[in-house]
């Protein structure tokens, strides 16, 4: 009786977690496309650009694709499109740390991309079943 | 559960099967010879990265990502593995287009990249159970 409710707390705790995480990932990948767009915090993204050597119209697309995974991995169901969406999060956040150390850019510059870096994989991990696909 | 598999495995033609290898041996072809010709600073692949104004230490990264592809893609099992492939590889046609659009090249320059994303989306499409999450 104990263990089950223990498990049961444990559960709800995971979910909270999970809704924390992934509500500030989606809302995360809705204000960075506000900044790739260059309708918020301008110049940042473009001098972020330059300083990697990334193509300013790279921005677009960027925005573009966080714009649509944004409600790929709040809305419920679609567990192979959340695959999806969290794989190109992942590679966003990972192609940023990449190409800081690429460029050598100071140290500092890492520190947010791979917060949210550990921000996707931790949604993805805490995923509860009806979002998750069951290998078979 | 395990009955139900070895159903639905028979059921996948020969025809599909023999196809999805065909189709997955092209795609297959192509990131090889993408992860050759990035890392080993083949000139017309350093022109394109120029033009298209991306910096040619991106060549190195994907140089590397197409490798792990590779054999993500031919490797038997791991469908969730296989799964993140097919959409890496899939953003990558999809923005190597869009990059194509952005400069201003013309319709033949950007329709072969989406003609690679259709080949891959076929491969993915007739991929056996074996190598599909549930």
């Amino acid at each position: 009786m104990n263990q089950a409710e223990n498990i049961q707390k444990k559960s709800k705790a995971r979910l909270i977690i999970y809704w924390i995480l992934t509500g500030y990932l989606a809302f995360e990948s809705v204000l960075s496309a506000t900044w790739d767009f260059n309708w918020l915090n301008k110049g940042f993204a473009i001098h972020m650009m330059k300083q990697l050597g990334f193509p300013p119209y790279f921005l677009i697309i960027k925005g573009i694709a966080t714009l649509l995974a944004a409600p790929v991995l709040l809305l419920p169901r679609m567990p192979l499109l959340k695959e999806w969406a969290y794989f190109g999060t992942f590679l966003i956040y990972a192609g940023a740390i990449a190409s800081h150390l690429f460029v050598g850019s100071a140290l500092n510059n890492l520190i947010a991309p791979f917060i949210f870096l550990c921000i996707t994989v931790a949604s993805w991990a805490l995923r509860p079943a009806s979002r998750r696909i069951i290998i078979n | 559960m395990e009955k139900e598999i070895t159903i639905k495995e028979v059921k996948t033609s020969k025809g599909r099967l023999f196809a999805y290898w065909i189709i997955t041996a092209i795609v297959a072809l192509q990131v090889a010879a993408g992860a050759y010709f990035d890392l080993t600073g083949f000139p017309a692949f350093s022109q394109i990265a120029q033009h298209l104004g991306y910096p040619l230490y991106l060549l190195s990264i994907l140089g590397v990502l197409r490798i792990l592809a590779l054999i993500a893609l031919l490797a038997p099992r791991f469908p969730r593995l296989k799964e993140w492939t097919y959409a890496g590889l899939f953003f990558e046609y999809t923005v190597a287009a869009a990059s194509h659009i952005a400069v201003g090249d013309g319709a033949k320059v950007w329709i072969m990249p989406l003609i690679f994303a259709g080949i891959l989306i076929a491969s993915w499409y007739l991929r056996p159970l074996s190598r599909r999450l549930a």
